[in-house]
């Protein structure tokens, strides 16, 4: 930290536009980090102004400065410890007496501080009159200044302000009389502590009312001096005393004092007599937390973000996926071909690129986060899902990232964060992965496609879906009751009124996670693609059963010599050039052969484009038979045996790349783990494949195309099919066993490194791991083993 | 009686609470202390939504049960 900056910290309650304000203040110049020790976000940002540097930091949203959350801990330790020159109090204006409880405790802490009353305009419009001055008087003195954060309005008092009161260093003195008996016990507390207090460098007085209060955290700190048994017994003593004497705990006691205090400011200094019963928000609410609309409303909201996200997304998904289609031929062209270009090619931009492909998802799908959550209905959906969720130990906002896990995992942990209770976060990132992810899909329409009839597949691939989604109901009561027991807890959270999000501070907010995204999973998907790279290629010295590249030469060979006697010594030429007639009509049939392929590619050989794509062909080739039939003959004879040849050296190359792949590292070690999948149904390849999908799901169809020989399956999805139905080893059971594994099996190394970042802990990613794999096995065991005795899979 | 016996529309005063410690006191910095008023919006499925004064809060059915109102 600059000695020159002036720090300035930002307290204020959820919801009070702490955040819209921190954002006006710094812009972009933000840096997002942890406080040591906790998962509580720590934010600073820096602004230059007026020819001096400030550095703001945005403490985490609390009610009060008790010790009751993590929250409240870290702001009140942060506002004492690392004494920052000013503390901005963000207050929501048109909920003015509830924000000022933690603004009367923030004066006791006796630290410099301006009191900024946020949403002025929506007080004012709601009929609220902030008399500022009077409020000022009220409070010691302290400064006020008006604000309309999503307007960027009193920014700029707001730091004159701090830059006037943190050069005078004079602060106001604040105390709140909390009457006789208290005070008096205050008073003796205060005396004894008077000669410790520069040690603990919070106010005596605000200390000792902490000691009375009983405050856990405070009173830990003080026993850790030494010599101070006196002073907790002291407090024991007063707190039974005071108990006695007040009728009730002395906490509530204080609260109550306090609320008393805040409720005669709010009177003395606000006229709130214009304003209307029902607000804005209370009219929206009636529909959208409605018993009987409320959750078909929800439904549709979320069918709408799911296809924003999916649908919308997938358009610039496909113009990434060119890019780099186009890159890795770029470098194959630039770079010569080996080891390096295989590198950069195969591994780096394939391992990398299939992650970066889902930017656009990511992207939107944050948008939409950021939007329901800045409107306000994020917290309404949690109040109508609440009830379906608690049954399953999971709470109303658990709902929001399971339903995001059937995009991503990875994605949908990071969407956690709306939920407040650590515990409620580990319990539903445990369960997220259950939800099939986009990734998965592929996999199971393969298998399907393969596998099943078309007539059941629509049931099989529900049964799968349905299979993840009632697994992850029943796998977070099991965490709940066993993993969490007794650790439920009741819990009442705050529903902000609607509001109109700015486009600044949601497009920040986007900008703030899929940073994260892209930076931690990247560099995880880098890492893991380079070795999956590696796993895959080497060894490269490898003595192979065939010598395939004589192979290739003697086909070679063998074709040349069928041309010459069948076709070229027809003609007595030399080269099909030779004859120009002959290489026209040869040329027009390799025209029409390559358009049929060009055009069904992508099509199922049974339907009906593809039959009319090959009556076409039909047509087009009886026309060029019919313009000189004997020609025909020997273009047509060519043709073929060029056909084959190219067949011919495509099986040699392939039967290569897979006894290389099978004696590979990767390929030794399925070999080796076979044992432990057998009884599951799968060979070393389905091993393999599963081993490798877990730096990434969409691996699993690249890496089985491998394989199957059949070379890059994302773009042969048809040879996979074929090459599968043809593997004897293979058969529906076997297929459905496989669907069943990579539904629950381990979560992917994205998924695993957001879950490492969001607990941070590698406990959670290890356990995850762990749990998801034996489920797995298991359940596929019973499936596999099962559907044999009921005599299924032949 | 508990809160989560309220009717719907209906305003009641906060008399005490037979939750924990901690609950109670995050409860009471929420604003929710002995003396305020409150108003019951809404109630689905056991899941109470509260007005408290500018506040709205929504509170789950189990700690509904915990909090005395008259």
């Amino acid at each position: 930290m600059n000695e020159k900056n002036i720090t300035v910290a930002l307290v204020g309650n959820p919801n009070s536009g702490k955040t819209t304000i921190f954002n006006n203040l710094t812009g972009s110049r933000q840096h997002v980090g942890n406080y040591s020790g906790v998962t509580v976000e720590k934010k600073e940002g820096y602004r230059h102004f007026k020819e001096e540097d400030f550095l703001i930091v945005d403490l985490p949203g609390t009610y009060s400065l008790t010790a009751y959350s993590l929250e409240e801990v870290v702001t009140r330790n942060f506002i004492v410890n690392d004494k920052p020159d000013m503390v901005i109090d963000i207050i929501d204006a048109s909920n003015l007496e509830r924000n000022l409880y933690l603004t009367v405790q923030l004066l006791e802490l006796e630290r410099p501080a301006i009191l900024a009353l946020n949403m002025i305009d929506v007080a004012n419009a709601s009929g609220l009159k902030v008399n500022d001055a009077k409020l000022s008087a009220c409070l010691g003195g302290a400064l006020v200044v008006r604000t309309v954060g999503v307007n960027s309005s009193g920014m700029e008092e707001l730091l004159t302000k701090v830059l006037q009161e943190s050069n005078s260093k004079q602060h106001s003195e604040f105390r709140i009389n909390y009457g006789l008996d208290v005070e008096g016990a205050i008073t003796k507390l205060e005396s004894l502590l008077m000669p410790l207090h520069h040690k603990l460098q919070f106010p005596a007085r605000w200390l000792a009312i902490k000691i009375l209060e009983n405050d856990s955290n405070i009173i830990d700190s003080v026993k850790k001096m030494g010599n101070t048994d006196p002073i907790l017994q002291l407090s024991q003593e007063l707190r039974t005393d005071l108990a006695q004497k007040l009728g009730e705990d002395v906490e509530m006691f204080i609260a109550g004092q306090r609320y008393q205090f805040v409720g005669k400011t709010y009177q003395h200094a606000v006229d709130s007599r214009a304003v209307s019963a029902v607000t804005f928000s209370d009219k929206i609410d009636r529909i959208l937390t409605n018993r009987i609309l409320g959750l078909p409303i929800f439904f549709a909201l979320m069918w709408l973000v799911f296809n924003l996200v999916f649908t919308l997304g997938n358009i610039p998904n496909g113009w990434i996926d060119t890019g780099f289609d186009m890159l890795s031929k770029y470098l194959g062209s630039v770079i010569s071909e080996g080891p390096l270009e295989s590198l950069l090619v195969d591994g780096v931009i394939g391992g990398v690129g299939s992650v970066l492909v889902f930017i656009p998802n990511i992207l939107l799908l944050f948008l939409a986060i950021a939007v329901l959550e800045d409107t306000g209905y994020m917290a309404r959906a949690a109040f109508i899902m609440d009830r379906v969720m608690s049954r399953f130990g999971l709470h109303g906002k658990s709902f929001i990232p399971l339903l995001l896990g059937f995009g991503c995992s990875a994605t949908a942990m990071l969407g956690t964060r709306t939920l407040e209770n650590p515990r409620d976060r580990v319990i539903t990132m445990l369960v997220t992965p259950l939800m099939s992810c986009s990734a998965k899909l592929p996999v199971y329409t393969v298998l399907i496609a393969a596998f099943f009839d078309e007539k059941v597949a629509g049931n099989v691939l529900f049964s799968i879906y349905f299979l993840g989604i009632a697994l992850a109901m029943i796998m977070a009561r099991i965490f709940r009751s066993t993993l969490f027991e007794g650790e439920s807890e009741p819990f009442v959270m705050e529903l902000p009124p609607y509001r109109i999000p700015t486009v600044k501070s949601v497009i920040i907010h986007m900008w703030e996670r899929s940073k994260l995204y892209l930076k931690k999973a990247g560099t995880i998907i880098l890492a893991a693609s380079i070795l999956m790279w590696f796993l895959t290629n080497y060894p490269k010295d490898i003595e192979f059963s065939k010598d395939y590249d004589s192979l290739v030469a003697q086909a070679e060979e063998h074709y040349t010599e069928q041309v010459k006697a069948e076709v070229l010594e027809q003609f007595n030429i030399e080269e099909i050039g030779n004859n120009e007639k002959l290489a026209s009509m040869i040329e027009k049939i390799q025209t029409v052969d390559k358009e049929f392929d060009e055009n069904t590619k992508k099509i199922d050989e049974d339907s009906p484009e593809y039959l009319k794509f090959d009556q076409d062909k039909t047509t087009k080739i009886q026309e060029i038979q019919l313009q000189d039939e004997e020609l025909y003959t020997y273009a047509a004879k060519y043709v073929d045996l060029t056909s084959d040849l190219e067949d011919e050296k495509d099986k040699i190359t392939n039967q290569k790349a897979e006894e290389s792949l099978e004696k590979s590292y990767a390929g030794q070690f399925g070999k080796m783990i076979e044992p432990a999948i057998a009884p599951l149904g799968f060979d070393w390849r389905v091993g393999v494949s599963l081993i490798s999908g877990v730096t990434a799901k969409e691996v699993i169809v690249s890496t089985m195309g491998t394989i199957y020989s059949i070379g890059d399956g994302k773009e042969n999805v048809g040879g996979l099919k074929k090459a599968l139905m043809s593997d004897e080893h293979m058969n529906p059971l076997i297929a459905y066993a496989m669907m069943v594994f990579v539904l629950i099996y381990s979560p992917c190394l994205a998924a695993l490194a957001v879950m490492k970042r969001e607990t941070d802990s590698w406990k959670w990613p290890a356990i995850s791991m762990a749990y998801a794999t034996t489920l797995a096995w298991v359940l596929t065991f019973i499936v596999y083993q099962g559907g044999k005795l009921l005599g299924f899979g032949g | 009686m508990p809160l989560a016996l309220v009717k719907i529309g209906e305003q009641c005063i906060v008399k005490n609470f037979t939750c924990s410690c901690d609950v109670r006191m995050r409860m009471v910095n929420m604003g929710f202390i002995p003396g305020r008023s409150i108003v019951v919006v809404n109630r689905v499925n056991g899941t109470v939504l509260v007005q408290l004064g500018q506040s709205r809060l929504m509170i789950d059915g189990c700690l509904a049960t915990q909090i005395r109102v008259s």
